[in-house]
């Protein structure tokens, strides 16, 4: 029994000092780092960081409505390092910096050009930094000029970015996810985050003014290994998902084709756009070798659902229907190509992860190109071929338009 | 030996008694003008029984106190040979006979005393089912059991216990279905009490207990016969202490603990969800202040960050680090339980309405706790009363684990979890392993653990419990 006792307390002693557990903090002596922003100038890193203070809104004061947007607080450190830089924030600020609950990382465009892979080592050096932490680009401007607007909270910039799948026209790419393409030298597409002017009018003045900026994150940041070569614009991103396939449940609009509403004698047929939901989709890449040389199909197959029609079509005609999805097929093709044009023509890199395919299909062809891989895709060629079909025309009520015309 | 001279006796019996109050000794003669004298002691005995049954027959009809047993009207009369033996049935509430000239006395019993009526219990209230409980009478006590068992297999065995109280004790058990090597290591403990009184069932616990040190009970108590009564059907011994409404049985399992008599008159699938309940509620009482703690000062990191953000919010401005909030939290609740239980009602609101706005609204105004604190401190305070067995065990691991929590972090509440696990599957009650039928395991008698099947699918008794036979039902009818 005293035999039993000894060991058990041995076991848990050793296990307690080994694992070097021991060091408590309060909840309240920790700055809680929500958003961190990474630049560089003259040589020093400059980590800006959004803190969620609570000081202001302490149980004490109830009246304060919880969570306004001055009790957010922004604390910046210089130095050689990031560590560095983290820890010479406490010369200016009362807490210690707590770096779990990072969500969002900002890198400064003119950091992301010159290369963050030195920087991002840290990140996951760290033990208390968060891998599922969101990296952003700050698009044509300063990381930190990000920060700071003053209807920023916690998580405004959070839920921007995990509601991408709604229009697919920007990318939410972890720090782990980055770190896991960085070994493949692909996808490696981190959202964008852009400061833009928002119209406001000042009903005082009677005038239009540009009075408050705004967030958008729209488009995509194309990095090769670790240096920003440019963006994807908003329509580029919905092709590059679809290349990616990453769609979820965005949108797809485009043109009505006019042959479909010959015949229909309508109130109203200035309508030109349709709109289409997409339920499901899913993208195989397959490559072949055509001529001594990679050619790349790309098979969509998409399901939608219509959502918005504008030109009063007469949608229970199979005819009509088949039209529609032919021209949302066209208009898949078209984002595609747009993607493709760009990374093909002007980044002159994969970042679609294409070199992947290529090496689990023709490992000796492989081997042959990819010592110069990005040149030999800037010039392949590519079918695609989408297949949409649209289970539900999503028409609750008759719209007025068709009920004017058929009178 | 008893004298033949009346007053001789008298004397001696007074002396033995040391001249005490309640002794009545009542001279008179009969019709055939005999000296007669009645002892008993005052307030034992049914007066009008005595007057009516006894002396009104002796007085009018008796010729020779040989024909005792014709004349009066009393169904239990024995002779005493011995005045050690009158004494004890004097004792015991018996009337004493004495006759002239006769070198015994008569014990009649026409016992009866002021007792408590059978309520329903306060501690174990049911919806449905039985309500009426034990009382303070070891006689009533056993008809209680004895009119839910009718079956001659059902056996009282009495015991006295107690150098100066003499407190009767009875065991009770269903011959055939009691395991005979649990009912033998049990007399053999029973043996070996000595103690000066018995005034509650506990006394005999803690005699016969298998964990004196530890604060697991391994012995079950109960104010319902239903509840005994099933227990003795699955082949358990109770053990009825007179003067005492609580009844014991042994061997005791953990899952006891979680059980109440009302799952056994509900629908299972509603009986298991409560079983279920009253788990989560056993493991929130006890470690939720623990884990708090450690999650909030060592793991920050697990918490969720808007939940976080909100702790951290409360947690501004509070002078105390988590720890001592806690102890302090605690401590004062333990208070305004321990003053609200035994007060009388009246002051008993005054109290729960003071201490509960104290607590739990100008504690946190004053910035004194926060009020996230408040919460994890009432829930737990709540979920303790979920299963009242298990209240002592939980209270004080509670703080156990507060220290664990505050010390090592989650490190230290998955020790102590480890160690409490290991501590409760070395408990043996009566040679029965305490955490049956989990360690070890036994399909059979998982239908009746977590989940309670329904009754048409127990087809034997709790193994080690009962005896060798354990079917409960014959086998043609088994599902």
């Amino acid at each position: 029994m005293k035999n039993r006792t000894f060991y058990i307390s041995l076991i848990l002693t050793v296990s307690l000092i080994l694992s070097s557990c021991s060091s408590s903090r309060q909840i309240d002596s920790l700055g809680i780092v929500i958003t961190m922003a990474v630049d560089m100038e003259d040589d020093e890193i400059i980590v800006t960081s959004q803190i969620s203070s609570s000081k202001e809104n302490a149980s004490t004061s109830n009246q304060k409505s919880a969570g306004s947007s001055s009790d957010i607080k922004y604390v910046q450190g210089r130095g050689k390092t990031v560590y560095d830089a983290l820890k010479n924030a406490s010369l200016n600020y009362d807490r210690e910096l707590f770096l779990s609950h990072n969500s969002i990382i900002i890198f400064g465009e003119e950091l992301a050009k010159t290369g963050i892979g030195d920087i991002i080592n840290y990140f996951s050096y760290d033990i208390g930094t968060r891998e599922t932490a969101y990296l952003l680009v700050a698009k044509e401007s300063k990381a930190y000029e990000i920060l700071g607007l003053s209807y920023l909270t916690d998580d405004y910039l959070l839920t921007l970015i995990e509601n991408a799948h709604l229009t697919a026209k920007t990318r939410n790419m972890t720090l782990v996810e980055y770190l896991r393409y960085y070994f493949y030298s692909h996808g490696l597409v981190p959202g964008v985050v852009q400061l833009t002017d928002k119209m406001e009018i000042d009903y005082e003045k009677k005038e239009k003014s540009p009075t408050r900026k705004v967030l958008d994150i729209t488009g995509g940041a194309a990095f090769y290994k670790d240096r920003l070569q440019g963006y994807y614009s908003g329509e580029e991103m919905i092709g590059f998902n679809f290349l990616i396939d990453e769609i979820k449940r965005n949108p797809i609009v485009f043109e009505t084709p006019d042959e479909l509403t010959q015949g229909s004698k309508l109130f109203s047929t200035r309508g030109r756009y349709t709109t289409i939901n997409i339920l499901k989709s899913k993208t195989k890449l397959n490559m072949e070798v055509r001529d001594e040389k990679p050619h790349l199909i790309v098979d969509v197959n998409m399901r939608g659902t219509i959502v918005e029609e504008t030109k009063g079509l007469n949608l229970s005609d199979e005819s009509v229907r088949l039209g529609i999805e032919d021209a949302c097929s066209k208009q898949i093709e078209k984002y595609i190509d747009m993607a493709m044009y760009k990374a093909q023509k002007e980044f002159k890199i994969d970042t679609f992860g294409i070199g992947i395919v290529l090496h689990r299909e023709y490992p000796e062809v492989w081997k042959e190109v990819s010592k110069n891989w990005n040149e030999v895709f800037s010039d392949i060629d590519y079918s695609v071929n989408v297949k949409t079909s649209i289970i539900r025309t999503g028409v609750i009520d008759l719209p007025i338009n068709i009920i004017k015309g058929r009178e | 030996m008893i004298s033949k001279n009346i007053n001789d006796n008298k004397n001696r019996i007074r002396y033995l008694f040391g001249n005490s109050s309640d002794l009545v000794f009542h001279q008179f003669e009969t019709l055939s003008e005999t000296g007669a004298m009645v002892v008993y002691i005052n307030g034992l005995v049914d007066k009008s029984a005595l007057n009516d049954s006894i002396i009104r027959p002796l007085l009018e009809d008796l010729i020779s106190p040989y024909d005792i047993k014709s004349t009066i009207y009393i169904s239990e009369i024995k002779e005493a040979k011995t005045l050690k033996d009158a004494v004890d049935s004097i004792i015991d509430g018996h009337v004493l006979l004495f006759f002239e000239n006769f070198d015994y006395a008569f014990i009649m019993n026409i016992c009866r005393y002021e007792k408590r009526s059978i309520q329903e219990s306060s501690s174990e209230q049911v919806i449905r089912g039985p309500k009426e409980s034990f009382i303070e009478d070891l006689y009533v006590n056993r008809t209680l059991i004895r009119r839910k068992i009718r079956n001659q297999n059902l056996i009282f065995e009495d015991y006295i216990f107690g150098r100066q109280t003499n407190t009767k004790v009875s065991i009770c058990y269903i011959k055939g279905i009691v395991n005979d090597e649990i009912l033998a290591e049990l007399k053999a403990r029973l043996n070996t009490i000595d103690i000066d009184g018995v005034i509650d069932s506990h006394y005999i616990e803690e005699h016969i207990e298998d964990a004196p040190r530890s604060l697991v009970a391994t012995i079950y108590d109960t104010e319902k016969p239903d509840v005994v009564v099933g227990k003795l059907l699955e082949g358990r011994i109770g053990i009825i202490c007179d003067g005492s409404p609580v009844v014991l049985t042994l061997p005791r399992l953990f899952i006891e603990d979680l059980m109440t008599a009302e799952d056994y008159y509900l629908r299972p699938q509603f009986a298991t969800y409560l079983r279920v309940m009253r788990v989560v509620a056993f493991f929130a009482s006890m470690m939720l202040i623990g884990t708090y703690i450690a999650i909030a000062t060592f793991h920050q990191e697990m918490i969720p960050t808007k939940l976080l953000l909100s702790i951290a919010t409360q947690r501004e401005g509070v002078p105390l680090p988590a720890f001592l909030e806690g102890v302090l939290m605690l401590i004062f609740f333990e208070f305004l339980k321990e003053a609200g239980l035994r007060l009388p009602k009246p002051i008993n609101t005054t109290v729960a309405l003071v201490g509960g706005l104290v607590i739990g609204q100008a504690s946190v105004d004053a910035g004194l706790v926060s009020g996230f604190m408040i919460i994890v401190v009432a829930a737990s305070g709540i979920t303790e009363f979920v299963n009242l067995q298990l209240r002592e065990l939980v209270v004080l691991y509670r703080f156990v684990f507060l220290f664990l929590g505050a010390l090592f972090g989650l490190y230290g509440i998955s020790s102590g979890s480890i160690i409490l696990i290991f501590h409760l599957v070395s408990i043996k009650s009566f040679g029965v392993p305490f955490m049956y039928p989990l360690a070890p395991y036994d399909k059979e008698g998982m239908k009746d653990f977590m989940r309670r099947s329904p009754l048409k699918k127990y087809n034997y008794r709790p193994k080690y419990i009962s005896s060798k036979d354990a079917r409960k039902r014959s086998a043609d009818n088994e599902e």
